[in-house]
């Protein structure tokens, strides 16, 4: 018992309230929704740090396809075709290529680390219908007090929620 | 950008959040019509006696089975494997191309397009692979290091670069589709009872739509995105460039990675609207796949078709005007009036002229007209590439040397048996995929019914018309 959850189905509703318990300072803990809700995302300043990674990982990836392509062409094996220089401007297609797959690949682990994702994890949250049209917000009771809390229950009732329950 | 002026309600009938769940799901949550049951069981033969007879026949005889010969040494398997990877890129091209130019008219499609992108390039994979001859040292062509001879696999060779880029790409789209998947696959599992709920749950990784989720989620296709769409532009270049990095006469143009890659949007955009209005038609999803966007699409098309059109007539000035005489006769006689004539005129009327049917509006809007034509631009492809590979091979420099090519029966089969492959995967996605993206329908829904004025709304206009 502690959590108080709300739930909408009208997401119009569901940002009226946002609005509100943001002015309240209400400890919002999340709020889960079917699909993604912009507006909500902005109001909540919810941010990642995915796009500055996969920059990160391009970089990482750009050199290590280069210190490969290098060595093995250049240092290793020098091959030589038609005297044609072994650091050639045929490297570009594969340090291309090559990023691209490292890129891809490390930040979709970073994304699956992240939020743990994986074929063995249970949802930490259920409610009927949270992938269908309901949309849920959980505030955190323990961080409320007697007054607040009303607050915030009458700020769920006003905009009408269609239910209120601590979990 | 999304202006419903322009782009009209891309979702009819006022839908809740509830209908579109319902909507997109019917296909799986209902028994299978017969006539999927009858797509099914013929794809799925031509791939058995294709892939399951004909291919291993090729790797046990060796590519003595094929039409090819010491002239034309590159035949069908080649003209597939190009097919197969521009019908490929139609997911690349649809999704992500307009993803990152925030077309919201992708949503209802884009789902579709990704799943015959992932199936398309397996099919087209297959070839490379036995066209090498002897497919059990395939993996010479992976730099495996450190290796018995001490050498490595040569990088500046652009069919080296195919491996790679293919790979790469094969990858990409897949793991595009399947995280866009994750939150349909979450809706499925939730409606769903016994081993079809744990296997969804277990596909759905666990997914739960919390806004930092989203925020991930958002962010990581769009990372995705962002790099495919390159990518798909890099793939179909290097794969010309194994034509245009040969000195053949008709092979030998730097125009190859533009065209091909235009090529390659045209047969993709041509092959998802094919099946779309197969789609909407079977499963009554009039409300989702609307006549605006076959609209859409039709005019991409067109413009395609224009680029296409001008590309051919480019190569014919060009050989001309370059003097060289190998070139003019590949274009201006084999081509024009040769013994290839016939393929290259079909290819012209379907390609360049047949789209712009498109121009009139009753054209673009009527279901069948537009099915035909998509029909025929994907066979006027197919003869494209069968224009560039065999005809300037079968009558190249040395008048003595010419030869007819044709295909033999084993070319043909192993070619029926990709199509049933793309067929099975696509009918089985049909089946057991939400075959639309449930959580960006939503989100579409929500957009256009913002852009309504509420009640309140309409009223303060009102007043405000009054007052003034």
């Amino acid at each position: 018992m502690n959590k108080l959850i709300a739930v909408y189905s009208d997401d119009n509703k569901l940002l009226e309230a946002a609005d509100k318990l943001i002015e309240v300072n209400a400890p919002v803990e999340e709020v889960i929704t079917p699909f993604v809700i912009e507006e909500l995302l902005h109001k909540f300043h919810v941010k990642s740090n995915i796009p500055f990674l996969g920059f990160v990982y391009g970089t990482i990836g750009l050199i290590s396809v280069f210190a490969a392509l290098y060595y093995t062409f250049v240092i290793d094996y020098p091959l030589n075709i038609g005297g044609k220089p072994n650091l050639s401007l045929t490297f570009p297609v594969l340090l291309f290529i090559g990023t691209v797959l490292i890129t891809v690949l490390s930040t979709v682990a970073t994304f699956f680390y992240q939020d743990r994702l994986s074929p063995f994890k249970e949802p930490e949250f259920y409610y009927p219908g949270i992938y269908d049209d309901k949309m849920v917000v959980l505030v955190d009771e323990t961080k409320m007090d007697n007054d607040l809390k009303e607050k915030v229950i009458g700020i769920f009732k006003e905009t009408g929620a269609e239910k209120i329950e601590e979990v | 950008m999304y202006k419903k002026e322009v782009r009209g309600e891309l979702i009819l009938g006022n839908k809740t959040y509830g209908d579109i769940t319902a909507d997109i799901l019917r296909s799986q949550e209902e028994k299978a019509p017969l006539w999927w049951w009858i797509a099914f069981g013929i794809s799925f033969i031509l791939m058995a006696i294709g892939l399951g007879y004909y291919v291993p026949l090729t790797i046990a005889k060796g590519i003595g089975m094929w039409g090819n010969n010491n002239q034309v040494v590159w035949g069908w398997a080649i003209i597939n494997f190009v097919w197969w990877i521009g019908i490929g890129h139609a997911g690349t091209a649809f999704s992500i191309f307009l993803l990152v130019f925030r077309q919201k008219w992708r949503t209802s499609i884009n789902r579709a397009a990704e799943a015959m992108t992932v199936f398309a390039v397996l099919a087209a994979g297959l070839f490379p692979g036995i066209h090498v001859g002897r497919a059990w040292d395939e993996f010479f062509i992976f730099p495996y290091g450190p290796n018995s001879r001490g050498l490595w696999v040569n990088f500046n060779s652009p069919l080296l670069w195919d491996v790679f880029a293919i790979l790469t790409y094969l990858t990409t789209s897949a793991i595009f589709w399947y995280i866009g998947m994750l939150p349909d696959f979450a809706t499925v599992s939730e409606r769903s009872q016994g081993l079809k709920k744990k296997i969804f749950r277990a596909l759905s990784l666990g997914w739960l739509g919390k806004m930092s989720s989203w925020r991930k989620f958002e962010d990581t296709l769009v990372i995705l995105g962002g790099l495919a769409m390159p990518l798909v532009i890099a793939v179909h270049s290097i794969v010309s460039t194994d034509f245009a990095a040969g000195v053949l006469p008709g092979w030998h143009e730097t125009i190859f990675p533009p065209f091909f890659v235009v090529g390659a949007i045209f047969s993709g955009f041509s092959m998802v609207v094919t099946l779309m209005v197969v789609i909407r038609l079977m499963f009554k999803l009039e409300d989702y796949v609307t006549d605006d966007h076959f609209d859409a699409i039709a005019r991409i098309i067109t413009f395609v078709s224009l680029i296409m059109g001008s590309a051919y007539l480019i190569e014919l000035f060009v050989a001309w005007y370059s003097g060289n005489v190998f070139e003019n006769y590949v274009f201006n006689e084999n081509y024009l009036k040769g013994h290839y004539a016939a393929p290259y005129w079909w290819m012209i009327i379907f390609n360049a002229f047949l789209p712009q049917l498109f121009w009139f509006k009753k054209v673009r809007r009527t279901l069948w007209m537009i099915f035909v034509i998509t029909i025929f631009v994907n066979i006027g492809m197919w003869l494209e590439r069968y224009n560039i590979v065999v005809p300037p091979m079968a009558e190249d420099f040395l008048p003595a040397g010419w030869f007819k090519y044709s295909p033999t029966i084993v070319d043909k089969w192993i070619y029926l048996g990709t199509i049933g492959l793309f067929l099975v995967g696509v009918l089985l996605f049909i089946r057991f995929i939400p075959m639309m993206a449930m959580n960006e329908l939503k989100q579409q829904a929500k957009r256009q019914t913002d852009l309504k004025p509420t009640a309140g709304e309409y009223i303060a206009f009102k007043k405000l018309l009054e007052d003034e």
